[in-house]
């Protein structure tokens, strides 16, 4: 005989199954793997070898001694630009969308939607072939450079592609759809009553938007940064179209090691540090916000 | 008052247009005279759509005049932008701050202008005092009911002692009880502060019970002003009549004036004789004669009094008084309140019975009306 409780508990170990499945299957154990294999040493033609090895996090972080790998500096450096990178984009997305948020929440509703519909539209096609039209455009025989030619601005072909603009250009375009959507559900749901109340309390444009519109839509833009940042810190395909060999970052080395290099180990270790330097960032995030509702609480 | 010597507010033949969405032009205001003395409580009274907000948020800026004139305490304001003006609004939803404390918003104006750290905290402290929540500046706003919002809300705006004080609506949301508490308090609080305020309802008891004077308007225009036992007493139209108190309008004419005495005929049934001063022969008017101002039997001189017969239709007892509605001999309905019934008169009140109204005819208040 089954209880109440236990039928109750039965029917909700069954709803959550799959989604436990899922992520058990193809998140967990893959990333157990990673972590497993980031200790062990590569083999000689691809592959491990089952014995502990700690120096794949040494080749980074400084403590190989020179006898099985060398420490090289570039790794750092290439993570330090992979943050650099991602901080710029996030920023430039923030400054394209914040505004753009604000011009289409006034719309009259039929072109908002419009508006809506037209920042998803980039998903209907491939990332690939959007990305490309860009190297199309900024290649030295490009769009651009041959038309700034043609009307006798420049007599050499500018230095476009394969540079940290290239790269940042073309992340800001990928990623502004990830950042104006967050961004718009919290200016929309922005009181403009609280506005009027503002400006009768005295307050001119610019005391109204740091005292009200920014604190009330930064849950927008915090949300908007977050899930901008992430994928933008362990984005391969941009930098390896854009940025060619000279602007590598960090998401352009897992995928040399694993694919090119077949050193798995050595991947999986950069790919651990990537991980493990995300959620820091989560985690400070969520302390930072779990100390502002903490504080609500005690009030 | 001395509204007349030194006004706050100055308002001259303002006209504001608006737009509907499907076009069409409307005037919210159609040439609007407004004076607003220093600790005067003015109440803007009318229907919804009348302009009575539209006028307000002019007043405050979030609305500019298509023509006229506005100064506030003498000075031309059609061209400062709201946060100049030495006004502060307390908002129908009140809309406080959600992301700031209750001492912070009611510290705003006082953060704006960059008051000192003690004198803020000092003037925070004392106007939730004043509205009786001191001690709750930690608080957010989401954490308080609705009538302590309001009160927020009033702190926030009388914070920095405005010259002036718009209220719109702002018990519209509160239940009765709390709403006729608020009343008293806010009329205290305005003699307290010694600033006008200039009061938005739809709510015609509102008005009459917090006013120095009534602004009545329809339509974009000003019906009447005055105070509230004159808008009351003699309402200047028969808009003004309907829209304050329970009222019996009648038709009436006047049929001829001889020797000071006009003679009367109309829905009131017999001829009414009234003194003739302003009347003319043929005169179309309104008799405008309140629910309570009928009895059942004629209190004194009959010649003194009118009488209006008619059958009694339904006959409810309110507690104290019977509500008794009539249909006339000439057939208009007629809403009485009538007191004292002894057991015959009782009787008197039973529907179908045939039932004799007297009413002192200097009650009778005539309004000039249209044939």
């Amino acid at each position: 005989m089954l209880t109440a409780e236990n039928r109750a508990r039965w029917r909700l170990a069954g709803l959550l199954s799959p989604a436990t499945l899922i992520i058990g299957l193809f998140f967990v154990v893959p990333l157990a793997i990673m972590a497993l294999y980031s200790l062990l040493e590569p083999g000689m033609y691809g592959g491990v070898e089952w014995t502990f090895y700690p120096d794949n996090f040494g080749r980074i972080l400084g403590w190989a001694d020179g006898s099985n790998e060398e420490f090289d500096v570039v790794y750092l450096q290439i993570l330090l630009r992979s943050f650099k990178l991602a901080a710029i984009t996030v920023l430039l997305t923030l400054l394209v969308c914040y505004p753009a948020a604000f011009w289409v929440s006034r719309q009259p509703e039929r072109l908002r939607n419009f508006c809506l519909f037209l920042i998803t539209l980039p998903f209907f096609t491939s990332l690939i072939v959007r990305l490309y039209a860009w190297v199309l455009i900024l290649r030295p025989t490009g769009f651009l450079n041959a038309s700034l030619q043609g009307l006798g601005l420049i007599d050499a072909p500018l230095d476009l592609i394969y540079t940290e603009g290239a790269v940042l250009l073309g992340m800001t375009y990928i990623f502004v759809p990830f950042m104006f959507l967050p961004i718009y559900a919290s200016v929309e749901k922005l009181d403009r009553r609280l506005l009027e109340a503002s400006a009768d309390l005295g307050a001119g444009r610019w005391q109204s938007f740091w005292r009200v519109i920014f604190p009330l839509t930064l849950p927008g833009i915090a949300a908007g940064s977050i899930i901008v940042f992430i994928p933008s810190l362990g984005n391969f395909i941009v930098p390896s179209l854009l940025g060619g060999a000279r602007v590598l970052m960090i998401g352009n080395l897992v995928e040399q090691q694993f694919l090119a290099a077949r050193n798995w180990p050595f991947g999986a270790a950069l790919a651990m540090l990537i991980m493990a330097a995300v959620l820091l960032f989560l985690l400070l995030y969520v302390r930072w916000q779990g100390r502002a509702a903490l504080k609500e609480a005690a009030r | 008052m001395s509204h007349a010597n030194n006004p706050v507010v100055e308002i001259r033949a303002a006209v504001k247009h608006y737009r509907t969405p499907e076009g069409h032009a409307v005037r919210a205001l159609d040439g609007v005279d407004l004076s607003v003395g220093a600790n005067e409580f003015v109440t803007l009274l009318g229907p919804s759509g009348c302009g009575k907000t539209t006028l307000l948020r002019t007043i405050s800026g979030f609305e500019s005049l298509d023509s006229g004139e506005l100064l506030i305490q003498g000075v031309a304001m059609n061209q400062v932008p709201p946060n100049r003006r030495p006004v502060h609004t307390v908002f129908q939803s009140y809309a406080l701050f959600p992301h700031l404390s209750i001492g912070d918003n009611v510290g705003y104006a006082l953060d704006v202008r960059g008051v000192a750290r003690a004198e803020r905290r000092q003037r925070v402290g004392a106007a939730l005092e004043l509205v009786g929540m001191g001690g709750l500046e930690k608080r957010k706003p989401g954490q308080l009911s609705g009538g302590q919002q309001q009160r927020v809300a009033l702190a926030r705006a009388i914070v920095d002692r405005p010259a002036l004080l718009l209220l719109d609506e702002p018990l519209s949301a509160l239940d009765r009880q709390l709403r006729q508490a608020m009343q008293r308090e806010l009329k205290n609080l305005q003699h307290e502060l010694g600033i006008a305020f200039v009061f938005v309802t739809h709510d015609q008891e509102e008005a009459l019970t917090m006013s120095d004077r009534i602004v009545v308007l329809n339509g974009g225009h000003v019906q009447q002003v005055g105070a509230p036992q004159d808008i009351y007493d003699r309402p200047a139209n028969a808009f003004v009549a309907g829209f304050i108190g329970e009222s019996n309008l009648l038709r009436a004419r006047v049929e001829s004036c001889a020797d000071g005495v006009a003679t009367l005929v109309g829905e009131q049934g017999d001829p009414l004789r009234l003194p003739s001063a302003g009347l003319q022969v043929g005169q179309p008017l309104h008799i405008l004669l309140r629910p309570e101002q009928f009895h059942l039997d004629c209190p004194g001189d009959p010649a003194a009094h009118g009488a209006l017969d008619g059958v009694v239709e339904q006959t409810v007892f309110i507690g104290k008084d019977f509500e008794v509605s009539l249909l006339s001999a000439t057939g208009s309905r007629i809403k009485a309140v009538v007191r004292d019934a002894s057991r015959q008169a009782l009787q008197r009140l039973h529907p179908g019975s045939s039932l004799r109204l007297w009413y002192a005819l200097d009650a009778a208040h005539l309004i000039a009306g249209e044939a």
